[in-house]
């Protein structure tokens, strides 16, 4: 059977309503899936944040042990300065009292910017709130004990918490017997001083 | 089921009732005159785009039964198409239908051809028709409408006999084994007066043909059905029983047909047409009159109502899709709102809980965290005291050596400077955990040239320093003569004794955690 154009103009409005129909349960089914995946989606995080809230409160024992056992230490560590922005003046201030206590002949000292401190264990879930600056120190020693008296003299005064990375000891061409009161080795080393960002810390 | 316009058209006159919810409606009688003509072109006015099926109640009428070899497909479409222009070249309206295949060895066809002899009779209504534009659905015998009968009525006599008074005149419709074989129309055209008996001759002689084709044999039992919706045939069952015994009269009054149809009295009343156009209205025979070029009209109508009907069903599915997509939201809305407040129900007690700790800056997790993190930092200290004490050691029992430079590094081993890579032995357990490394710069006080001393003394020093507990390895990097195999030497033996230095390198691998 051969289609004519009267054909084709009695199939113009049911053609219509076909595309009518089709767009309006498209656009209709669309829309009420949509929402229905939305209030499924809503319904597993609120299903997720409801288990928080039990556990959580069902632990509520635990943490206040918890806050018992680690708020003085905690505390000891804001006052040290490890919580919080860097003390860079106490450092300062510190490293040249300490050398003054140890008796050294004056230390130099190059800062860098922060950055991540990487030797924390991956499993600690504020590992990657640690930073470090690090500190390279040059100073002349009378002998090899000055440079721990140095370190230790730092660390009594609790401006930070430091780790030593490296140390160098060099004659400097000086041979022969130790001379008193002059600086015999030269030393150079390099701290790192580390501090947690206590951003977004509450929770 | 759809609306459509049912009309039975004859020699006088033309029915026409409107078929809408299973009833059949407005039953109306329009004159077959130009008053009529222009009455029903009127009354299609008011119908507009209802579907017209059509039946056809004349004399001009033939039906005969074909014998045709069993074939299918387009090959029986040509074979039948063939036979119909031969037997019908005069008229338009004709059209076939397969009864059954013959019992004997060949199995052929047998076919029921029709036809409408002559089509001057429609003309003037199909003109109407044509101008109120509504699409001819099919034109059918009358005869064949009255099939219908057989399972309404629930007939099972192989002799069927069904007498209907119509409009057009008395007609008798035989079905042999329940299948149509012949029928005779009667016109009362001039003969208004006509008696019991006179219908009683007409189907003496409607049997007695039976007989002579040997369709029926004169003893047979007939039954016979009169539907008689005017009430003038009751007495017609008596009369004929009076003429031939052996049959079986069934008579139907229009209060029957009313009882068994549930056709409207009224509608009944308005035309003895009534019952054909209610059985039309239910089912349409397959044998269809009407040429090709009048349906076409049909055809897109139907093409087109099939759309709508699909667009109507794709919108309710998407309806009922989207209702039970709302049911399921609402019903997840209000768990999420119960799942809500039993969130606020225990924050609310977990705040309760908390406000009794004391006051910490941070919760316990964070507090417990930092304190942890901050241990396994101090924890992991090292100073180079420990290398230097080891060093001292071994300087104190090798008094003919004397440092130049010490090196100390604690840090990933990858870090560590060229040779002081540590075995396997001295490797940390995970990687990137931290280890102490130290490098030894020093030389041979008062060396005389003799290097085999001179590597004695400074091997027993680092073998003095892999003493300790805490070294894992010791290794040699540079020492005065290099005597390995796979490197070069140079030197000369000219060399004045006490002038040359005999300087070495040793590298230090701390173990894992000391």
């Amino acid at each position: 059977m051969k289609l004519t154009a009267k054909d084709f103009g009695a199939m113009r409005m049911p053609a219509i309503a076909l595309v009518v129909a089709l767009s309006a349960s498209y656009a209709v089914i669309w829309f009420t899936s949509n929402q229905r995946s939305e209030s499924e989606g809503q319904y597993r995080q609120q299903v997720v944040a409801l288990q928080e809230a039990k556990t959580r409160y069902q632990r509520s024992g635990e943490e206040r042990e918890t806050v018992m056992r680690y708020i003085q230490a905690y505390r000891q560590l804001e006052k040290i300065g490890f919580i919080g922005a860097e003390q860079r003046l106490n450092w300062i201030e510190s490293l040249r009292e300490a050398n003054a206590q140890a008796g050294l002949f004056g230390v130099d000292y190059q800062m860098t910017a922060q950055e991540p401190f990487p030797y924390v264990t991956k499993d600690n879930p504020i590992g990657s709130r640690i930073k470090q600056s690090k500190m390279r120190l040059t100073f002349g020693v009378l002998h090899e004990a000055d440079l721990m008296k140095l370190f230790r003299s730092l660390s009594a005064r609790q401006a930070g918490l430091f780790s030593i990375v490296g140390c160098s000891l060099d004659r400097a061409g000086r041979d022969g017997i130790p001379v008193p009161r002059q600086a015999n080795l030269s030393a150079v080393c390099e701290l790192s001083w580390v501090t947690m960002d206590p951003k977004a810390d509450k929770s | 089921m759809a609306a459509k316009l049912l009309l039975s058209i004859s020699n006088d006159q033309a029915t026409a009732a409107v078929w809408r919810g299973h009833r059949l409606a407005s039953c109306k009688v329009f004159e077959n005159d130009q008053a009529g003509w222009t009455a029903f072109g009127s009354y299609l006015g008011g119908l507009h785009g209802l579907p017209v099926h059509i039946i056809v109640d004349t004399v001009e009428e033939d039906f005969r039964f074909e014998t045709l070899p069993h074939v299918r497909g387009s090959d029986r479409t040509e074979m039948v198409r063939r036979k119909l222009k031969q037997l019908y070249r005069a008229t338009p309206y004709y059209s076939y239908a397969l009864q059954e295949r013959e019992a004997g060895k060949r199995r052929d066809d047998r076919y029921l051809f029709a036809a409408l002899t002559s089509a001057d009779l429609l003309i003037p209504w199909l003109r109407a028709i044509e101008v109120a534009a509504m699409p001819v659905s099919g034109i059918y015998p009358q005869a064949l409408v009255s099939v219908a009968l057989i399972e309404r009525l629930k007939l099972k006599h192989p002799n069927l006999l069904v007498i209907t008074k119509n409009a057009a005149g008395l007609r008798q419709t035989f079905f042999k084994d329940l299948k149509f074989r012949i029928s005779r129309l009667t016109p009362l055209r001039g003969i208004a007066d006509a008696g019991d008996a006179q219908y009683a001759d007409e189907v003496a002689n409607t049997r007695m043909y039976l007989d002579a084709l040997t369709v029926t044999h004169v003893d047979d039992i007939m039954e016979v059905i009169i539907v008689d919706q005017e009430g003038s045939l009751s007495r017609l069952g008596p009369a004929i029983m009076r003429e031939r015994p052996n049959t079986r009269c069934q008579y139907l009054n229009i209060d029957d047909i009313h009882a068994r149809f549930d056709i409207p009295v009224a509608e009944l009343q308005t035309s003895p047409d009534a019952l054909q156009l209610y059985l039309l209205g239910e089912q349409a025979p397959t044998l269809n009159l009407a040429p090709a070029y009048l349906t076409r009209s049909y055809q897109r109508f139907a093409a087109g109502r099939w759309v709508y009907a699909a667009s109507g069903a794709m919108l309710l599915s998407a309806v009922v899709w989207s209702g039970v997509n709302y049911y399921r939201t609402t019903d997840i809305e209000r768990d999420i709102s119960l799942a809500r407040q039993q969130t606020k129900d225990y924050q609310a007690r977990y705040q309760q809980v908390v406000a009794q700790f004391p006051d910490a800056p941070t919760s316990p997790d964070n507090l417990r965290h930092t304190v942890e993190i901050a241990e396994q930092i101090r924890t992991s200290l090292r100073t180079p005291e420990k290398m230097f004490s080891i060093v001292s050691h071994a300087l104190d029992v090798s008094p003919d050596i004397q440092l130049k430079r010490v090196e100390w590094h604690y840090g990933d081993s990858v870090e560590s400077k060229p040779g002081a890579k540590p075995t396997q032995a001295a490797l940390p357990p995970e990687p990137g955990q931290l280890i102490q490394t130290g490098a030894v710069y020093g030389e041979i006080i008062n060396f005389g040239g003799d290097y085999r001393a001179a590597m004695s003394l400074i091997n027993n020093f680092a073998k003095q320093i892999a003493e300790d507990n805490a070294v894992a390895e010791v290794n040699l990097l540079k020492l005065p003569l290099d005597i390995r195999s796979e490197s070069g030497l140079n030197g000369s033996t000219a060399t004045v004794a006490g002038k040359d230095k005999a300087g070495f390198e040793i590298v230090i691998i701390f173990r894992n955690g000391a």
